[in-house]
């Protein structure tokens, strides 16, 4: 008996410390502001473009954080952004979740670039068919001698998984039937780029705008990526860059979404990317 | 368990006793509930969140906010297991912490000037040589472009949130060089710079002035707008962040199935205090966005971003 009153007194005590206050705020007044989160690709031309659009509208905060294509449209969907940055469309699990949160999603494709197979520079094997890289990311080749390289076995690498240019290679590349090899270990672009660069036998993709001295691009079905090559549509591996908003995004958003696609021609270049048209 | 009569009287009373209290505390309740949010999590920006709860709370009386500091990561698990409300976070989600329960709202960036005398002709550091002028690795200026001078460390009061933004940026793990000359406020950093010119120093964002050389760090300038994007290398953001999973222990952490049974009919249901509780915890978060949260982060050194 004892037992049951201290039972019911604890209950009592616990079920009375979670009554809490409903009360609501309201974000601040008088200036208004724009929270940006999403793919790493996207984000230098979002960067240029949000610093020159707040010295001309100084009452506008545009914040810009990266995390992935994923990260942005999840932070879209549960309200703590207003502009994902994307560099694949949202993936199915992600649009279940909008439908869940009742959110609609819209797309504003704002650039597009490449994404590029590297290798290190010591690799003799310069280029290679999208159906070879398709055998080489679904262990259908496994070794450098296949494709005229060395006696080596191919040490696979790719970006990670909420990565947009993942996505993209996915669809470009490796095709709705097959699965990437599970022997690629995923990572992001610049820890990437120096793995490729320690090791010979590697093997990796990003994009474009990340290529530099200490690795080496691989050509495409013969088609090296360069700006001619991407922008003339030679180059086999483009896809596009996106801004997803929700369907009510507020004026202040979407002027800001046309000014980006204004200002992409003059940001292009710095940013590794390509205007549309 | 025998119980004598005379024992009975006293129980009974006893039990009526709590239970008109509880009746009472429950009906009181259903207009002023009491609540308690509990906070944790990063140290580096644990001064911004201090000072939010303490403003809040006197606007709030019936709320009260308890912060604990203790790092960003011992702060996410345990938000993500219903131990606190909210963690304090002063830097991103890795891929595999996120999930899709976790909402991460920004509340603030804050941003490091780096700072030399006007004379000196370094004009743009990487993050990598600021970090080893600030541990010690690198002590004289001729390695850096400058002439063949020793360098001057100042550094800022260690429990300072531009000290500690320091060592969250750009120290990573690497401890602040010992013999340092440590200047407690703005003007005396100031001052330490610009009467040596073989020092350097660090200063937030609104403390910088024209008397003192304010250097590029990868090639970018330290601006509101570069912190604001994130081009800026010594920046941060910082978030509080919420599981907002529907089954979360959070909902259930007070009360056993046992209880609840016993309880359930006197008790409001669990959906009913698993909302007051998210409304509590909502209203803080939205107090920290709106305008007078935003001014008193800005007031400690930090960016608005609402």
């Amino acid at each position: 008996m004892k037992r049951k009153i201290f039972l019911l007194a604890v209950s009592i005590i616990m079920t009375a410390l979670p009554l809490l206050p409903a009360s609501s705020g309201e974000p601040a007044a008088g200036r208004s502001s724009v929270h940006i989160r999403g793919a790493g690709t996207v984000m230098s031309l979002i960067q240029y473009s949000a610093e020159e659009y707040m010295s001309e509208n100084p009452n506008v905060i545009i914040s810009v954080s990266g995390g992935g294509t994923d990260r942005g449209i999840k932070s879209l969907i549960d309200g703590t952004s207003q502009i994902a940055m994307a560099s694949s469309e949202i993936n199915e699990e992600l649009l279940l979740f909008a439908e869940e949160k009742g959110v609609t999603l819209v797309k504003h494709a704002v650039a597009y670039d490449a994404i590029v197979p590297v290798v290190n520079p010591d690799n003799p094997v310069s280029s290679l068919s999208k159906e070879q890289l398709r055998k080489i990311y679904t262990s259908g080749i496994t070794n450098w001698k296949e494709v005229s390289g060395k006696d080596l076995p191919i040490d696979l690498t790719t970006r990670n998984l909420g990565s947009g240019t993942y996505e993209g290679w996915k669809h470009l590349v490796i095709g709705k039937e097959a699965v990437m090899s599970p022997r690629a270990i995923p990572m992001e672009s610049r820890p990437l780029r120096k793995y490729i660069s320690e090791n010979p036998d590697a093997i990796g993709y990003f994009a474009f705008s990340y290529i530099d001295n200490s690795i080496k691009p691989l050509a495409v079905n013969g088609i090296l990526a360069s700006y001619e090559s991407i922008k003339s549509g030679k180059y086999p591996l483009k896809r596009e860059l996106i801004l997803y908003t929700r369907e009510d995004a507020s004026a202040e958003i979407i002027n800001f979404i046309e000014y980006v696609k204004e200002a992409t021609p003059k940001f292009a270049e710095a940013a590794g990317v390509f205007p549309i048209n | 368990m025998a119980i004598g009569k005379r024992k009975i009287l006293p129980i009974t009373l006893s039990i009526m006793f709590i239970l008109l209290l509880w009746g009472a505390y429950f009906l009181s309740s259903l207009n002023n509930y009491h609540s308690s949010i509990l906070v944790g999590g990063s140290t580096t920006v644990h001064n911004y969140t201090l000072a939010l709860a303490e403003e809040f709370m006197k606007d709030n009386e019936e709320t009260s906010i308890y912060c604990e500091s203790g790092g960003s990561t011992p702060g996410l698990i345990a938000v993500k297991n219903g131990a606190i409300d909210i963690a304090v976070m002063s830097r991103d989600l890795e891929d595999d912490e996120d999930d899709k329960y976790i909402k991460n709202y920004l509340i603030g960036k804050d941003g490091l000037g780096i700072i030399v005398h006007p004379s000196n002709p370094v004009s743009n550091l990487t993050v990598e040589q600021v970090s080893d002028i600030f541990s010690g690795a690198v002590d004289n200026w001729s390695v850096l472009g400058g002439s063949n001078s020793n360098i001057t460390v100042v550094g800022s009061d260690p429990e300072s949130i531009t000290y500690k933004g320091l060592a969250d940026i750009v120290l990573n793990g690497a401890k602040f060089k010992e013999n340092a000359i440590i200047a407690d406020s703005a003007e005396k950093i100031l001052d330490e710079i610009v009467s040596n010119p073989d020092a350097i120093g660090f200063l937030a964002l609104r403390d910088l002035d024209d008397s003192v050389k304010v250097l590029d760090i990868n090639g970018v300038h330290i601006s509101r707008e570069t912190i604001l994007t994130d081009r800026y290398p010594i920046s941060r953001s910082f978030y509080f962040t919420v599981y907002d999973k529907p089954d979360n222990l959070m909902r259930n952490k007070n009360q056993s199935d046992f209880l609840d049974r016993i309880l359930g009919a006197f008790t409001m249901d669990n959906d009913k205090v698993h909302q007051l509780k998210i409304e509590a915890v909502m209203s803080f978060i939205d107090f920290a966005r709106s305008a007078e949260g935003q001014e008193i982060i800005e007031k400690h050194g930090a960016i608005a971003v609402y």
